[in-house]
């Protein structure tokens, strides 16, 4: 964003002007939502959090400026709501509903270990980076079977290509993935794992 | 541990004896856990920007900022209705506090009409304003009614135990349709499965009073009391039982006595999700007397109650439905 469009936006959010609310809330759902979703596995309660982390930015606006940033709030925010609501609801589940307990306990362990915004945006620009390499039908085969979760005959259909040639595209794209991530090894193992 | 597993997981597409057997694992391997780890959040990050989710985004914001900015919402009608506007301020705040407040789990709740459910195989709570909690059962349905007078009525179909703090500033009753339990300051345990006969009211603590609808006092219970209602012949009888039998289902635990199996089998179709015929009606009234973990699966405990009678089972997985367990 320019630096004259980003002053204004600042400037209406810092007067609570809806039309600028409404549209950091488009921009900034998606990624957050998901985030809550991915740890929490309650589509209620995600969107709790999702509109509580907004509250926090709409009760901190008139100290808004243009040197203040959203994205990095936003996702600090959200963890520590996800994390806050993780550990209040695993000590009421301890000795009521072991599995849920556990899967809270372990989800929860892991939104830890997710690090701070920068860490988590160095992550997901790897990832993306590397994915966005691929070339052009790899990359679409690719993300056909681990994005949409259709199965080689669908996606065959789809492209209108044979499943071997289906087979052959996905080999090869790992190949290229396991090379561009070698750091992340273990999301090749997964990759490689859902898509066998 | 298997791929398919950790697909699944990953997923949330796994049951619930998968998860529990993976989380087990996990809780016992160091290495698997830091594994668990880097893949749960790698999933979650290479899914950010491809994720597809049910939530309407656009009624989501206007949700909040109705929450934000109740007043702001409603400035159009300043000009031309000056009057008006005070009064459906007024009635819009009113209105707000009863629908709009925000009711999240991690605070207290302040409310107007919720209602709760606790899906079948799960123990939910609910912590009020004033640091009182409620434990709402498996396949239960509460709701909560509070009055301008801050009077409190609660409606339960399903199983609750209430931990209530003394105060004598909150009148909170409990109404079951033909009779009602006001609480002074106490911890109880109701029983009104909809579907069965009787109403169960278990005294741990303090003092409740029960009333009739015409608010008539019919009785008042002490601690340790036990309270059997017949819905049928609309009798009441009252006697001396230990209070954890009643509330252990809050613990994790099933504790039968001298329980038949009928009875037996439709706590375990409450829990378990499943559908339990039996079919040798003789074995129905057959008694039982036991304490089961809430966590060991359903086949488990037919094999226990298995070994102390002569009992056969056979379990059917149904993807459409609930699985069939029929006894015989």
């Amino acid at each position: 964003m320019n630096p004259v469009k980003l002053h204004e936006l600042m400037l209406s959010l810092q007067k609570g002007e809806k039309p600028a609310f409404e549209a950091i809330y488009n921009d900034f759902f998606g990624v957050i939502y998901h985030l809550s979703l991915q740890y929490l596995h309650d589509e209620k309660v995600s969107e709790e959090i999702v509109q509580d982390s907004f509250m926090k930015l709409w009760e901190i606006r008139e100290t808004l400026n243009d040197t203040f940033n959203i994205r990095n709030f936003l996702y600090t925010i959200t963890k520590n709501n996800c994390l806050n609501y993780l550990r209040n609801q695993k000590i009421a589940l301890k000795h009521q509903e072991k599995i849920k307990y556990l899967e809270m306990q372990f989800n929860y362990e892991a939104l830890e270990k997710l690090g701070n915004y920068m860490e988590f945006e160095e992550l997901r620009e790897k990832v993306s980076r590397a994915i966005d390499a691929l070339p052009a039908d790899l990359r679409e085969t690719f993300k056909l079977s681990r994005f949409e979760e259709l199965h080689y005959k669908e996606i065959a259909d789809m492209q209108s290509i044979s499943i071997k040639t289906v087979e052959a595209r996905m080999t090869k794209a790992l190949r290229i993935l396991r090379f561009e991530l070698k750091d992340y090894v273990t999301l090749i193992c997964l990759i490689s794992n859902l898509l066998s | 541990m298997s791929d398919e597993i950790f697909k699944k997981i990953l997923d949330n597409k796994a049951t619930q004896a998968e998860k529990f057997n993976f989380y087990q694992e996990l809780e016992q391997d160091h290495a698997m856990r830091e594994l668990f780890y880097s893949y749960k959040n790698l999933h979650t990050v290479s899914g950010l920007d491809v994720s597809r989710y049910s939530v309407e985004q656009k009624a989501s914001f206007e949700r909040f900022w109705s929450r934000v900015n109740p007043i702001n919402a409603l400035r159009l009608y300043k000009i031309w209705y000056r009057y008006a506007a005070v009064f459906i301020i007024a009635l819009s705040l009113g209105y707000l506090m009863n629908h709009l407040v925000p009711v999240s789990k991690d605070k207290p709740v302040l409310f107007q009409h919720i209602e709760y459910t606790s899906e079948k195989g799960s123990v939910s709570t609910i912590h009020l304003e004033d640091g009182s909690a409620i434990w709402l059962s498996s396949a239960s349905k509460l709701s909560l009614d509070k009055q301008p007078s801050g009077e409190m009525t609660a409606r339960l179909n399903g199983e609750a135990y209430f931990d209530l703090i003394p105060d004598t500033s909150r009148k909170l009753s409990v109404d079951l349709g033909n009779f009602k339990v006001r609480d002074i300051g106490t911890r109880f345990n109701i029983r009104a499965y909809g579907a069965e006969p009787n109403v169960f009211t278990t005294l741990v603590e303090g003092k409740v009073v029960l009333f009739d609808n015409e608010n008539k006092s019919l009785l008042s219970m002490e601690p340790g009391e036990y309270m059997k209602f017949d819905k049928k012949t609309n009798q009441i009888a009252v006697s001396q039982q230990d209070p954890s039998i009643a509330t252990a289902w809050k613990d994790g635990k099933f504790v039968f006595i001298d329980k038949s199996l009928a009875e037996i089998c439709r706590e375990l179709e409450n829990w378990y999700n499943v559908e339990i015929i039996i079919g040798n009606k003789s074995l129905a009234n057959n008694k039982y007397t036991s304490v089961i973990k809430r966590t060991t699966t359903v086949n488990m405990v037919l094999k226990m109650l298995a070994l102390t009678d002569k009992i056969n089972y056979k379990v059917t997985d149904r993807k459409e439905a609930r699985d069939i367990v029929y006894v015989y």
